[in-house]
């Protein structure tokens, strides 16, 4: 029965500071992120397209989503699918700091209505993301063949080249460059969204759950019908949307949509099925990932079906999916991840032979619950201020701030980890 | 007595760690070992193969045998290096039980 969670190679994992760069920096991103909604005001709802916004939007997805999302495949392929990243610390340090960087030139050309800087954020951001997802594939190509976690990895991978390609060309096409005419931006959201997050998500969640939250394992056929139905979906919306068919890209973007709605049902029904009756941050914070995914699928039909509803219900949707889904389902990892990197490297140095004796601190002393909890409270208050925005755009200011307040906390508590960790190496040298 | 706790047993102390969260196993196991008295050894009922322990015990000077079932998905018997009778012991419970 455990068979499938049995494979982790926890000793290849990467050095330390591979996946701990990515994850300590994203935080602070999504903080500015939500000071520039903030900054935006009602305008960041009611002329969401508009540059500014779009430069938010590129900051969080790109600076906090994406950025935590490479630092975790980097510790799970060679971990969970037995791979190797080649040149995986010059991989890591390159991507980085081109992940810091892109969002910040990016916004500021889009924000500002510079297309220099907007090409040269472009630039940055297409260099980083194409040098991870050809790392990234070439690892996926050398793990064990036939893990369905590898699989949505290798899926997740492919949905973030494309999302890149459609973005480059609807950035172009932004900039008035002779393109093809085609609804590059749509694409690249959909892909973006749907492919590279979802996807994502969902394989890493067959993994954790049933470790991390003592569930029973996602069934085999809850593991593969969704990301079949999800990349049918995706692959159908595509094609039909490029031939003009609106019907059938509807059809195709409703199956993608029900392979995420059944992906977050199997995950309540299992999480109500634990075996730990302890309250714990991160099960709060994915039951919250799962709820919010499947509010956003609720608000992205109601402004799929009736266009005239006026733009609040689509940005309803996409900051449900990007904060109230990924954003938790991010937080609620990173509360684990963090520190237990942080208490393995601990173990590593202090413990390198038979009869050391230096002591190491336990998780929860790294990162005390009540301080992850009293985060994760903040952050429901930002995911539900920025979904009531869609209603009421006066709220997007208060939900920006609250926002902010949230990811700089969740950035303050990893570092105070890390420092708490850092500070133990240094005692017992 | 609570999950996880180790209890004595002639040469063998049990600990169950199987209502445990990750890494919580891996702390308790790692705080058991030092108390293994000349000829004991660690019975650890387990619900994963615990790898990473694996990595852990060795640079700790500890030996292991690991098996599925019957007791629990996964059982781990671990014994110090050159302590010969926990060897014999832990190795016959391992491959005879």
């Amino acid at each position: 029965m455990l068979a499938g969670m049995a494979g982790l190679a926890l000793d290849r994992a990467p050095p330390l500071g591979v996946p701990l760069r990515f994850l300590l920096t994203a935080p602070f991103l999504a903080a500015g992120a939500g000071l520039a909604v903030a900054a935006l005001g009602p305008a960041a709802v009611t002329a969401r397209l508009a540059g500014p916004a779009v430069a938010a939007a590129h900051l969080y997805t790109l600076g906090f989503v994406t950025m935590v999302m490479c630092g975790a495949l980097l510790q799970l392929l060679p971990v969970v699918g037995g791979g190797t990243v080649p040149a995986q610390r010059t991989v890591a340090a390159v991507v980085h700091a081109l992940l810091a960087v892109s969002p910040l030139v990016l916004g500021a050309g889009l924000a500002l209505g510079t297309p220099a800087a907007t090409a040269a954020g472009a630039a940055l951001a297409a260099a980083a993301l194409a040098v991870f997802c050809a790392a990234g594939l070439a690892g996926v190509r050398t793990c064990a063949r036939g893990q369905d976690t590898v699989r949505a990895i290798g899926l997740a991978l492919v949905a973030l080249a494309l999302a890149l390609a459609f973005g480059l060309l609807a950035a172009l096409a932004r900039a008035r460059w002779a393109v093809p005419a085609a609804p590059w931006g749509t694409f690249h959201q959909g892909w973006m969204l749907l492919g590279w997050v979802g996807a994502l998500v969902m394989g890493v969640a067959w993994q954790v759950v049933p470790m991390f939250q003592m569930t029973p394992p996602y069934p085999p056929a809850a593991r593969r019908v969704p990301l079949a139905a999800l990349l049918a979906g995706l692959v159908g919306w595509s094609v039909a949307r490029a031939a003009g068919s609106a019907p059938v890209a509807a059809a195709a973007l409703g199956v993608a949509a029900l392979a995420l709605a059944a992906f977050a049902l199997a995950t309540l029904a299992l999480q109500a099925r634990r075996r730990r009756r302890l309250r714990d941050a991160t099960l709060d914070a994915w039951r919250l990932a799962m709820l919010a995914l499947l509010a956003a699928l609720g608000c992205g039909l109601v402004a799929a079906v009736r266009p005239g509803a006026g733009p609040g219900w689509a940005w309803a949707a996409g900051t449900l999916y990007l904060a109230g889904f990924a954003g938790s389902a991010i937080t609620g990892m990173l509360y684990k991840i963090v520190p237990f990197l942080l208490w393995l490297h601990m173990h590593r140095r202090l413990h390198p032979r038979p009869g050391a004796t230096a002591r190491v601190p336990h998780l929860r002393e790294l990162l005390p619950e009540a301080r992850a909890r009293r985060q994760l409270r903040l952050h429901a208050l930002a995911v539900a201020l920025l979904a009531l925005a869609g209603a009421w755009p006066a709220l997007a200011r208060p939900a920006g701030l609250v926002a902010a307040v949230a990811w700089t906390l969740l950035g303050v508590e990893l570092a105070r980890a890390a420092l708490a960790a850092r500070r133990a190496l240094a005692a017992a040298a | 007595m609570s999950p996880g706790e180790p209890e004595v047993a002639a040469r063998e102390r049990r600990l169950d760690v199987r209502e445990l969260e990750p890494p919580e196993p891996l702390e308790r196991a790692l705080a058991a070992l030092p108390g293994l008295g000349p000829g004991e050894y660690l019975h650890m009922l387990h619900r994963r193969e615990p790898l990473l322990l694996y990595d852990l015990l060795e640079a700790q000077g500890f030996r292991h045998c690991a098996r599925e079932g019957p007791e629990a998905p996964w059982e781990i018997f671990i014994w110090r290096e050159g302590d010969e009778a926990a060897r014999a012991a832990a190795e016959a419970a391992c491959h005879g039980g």
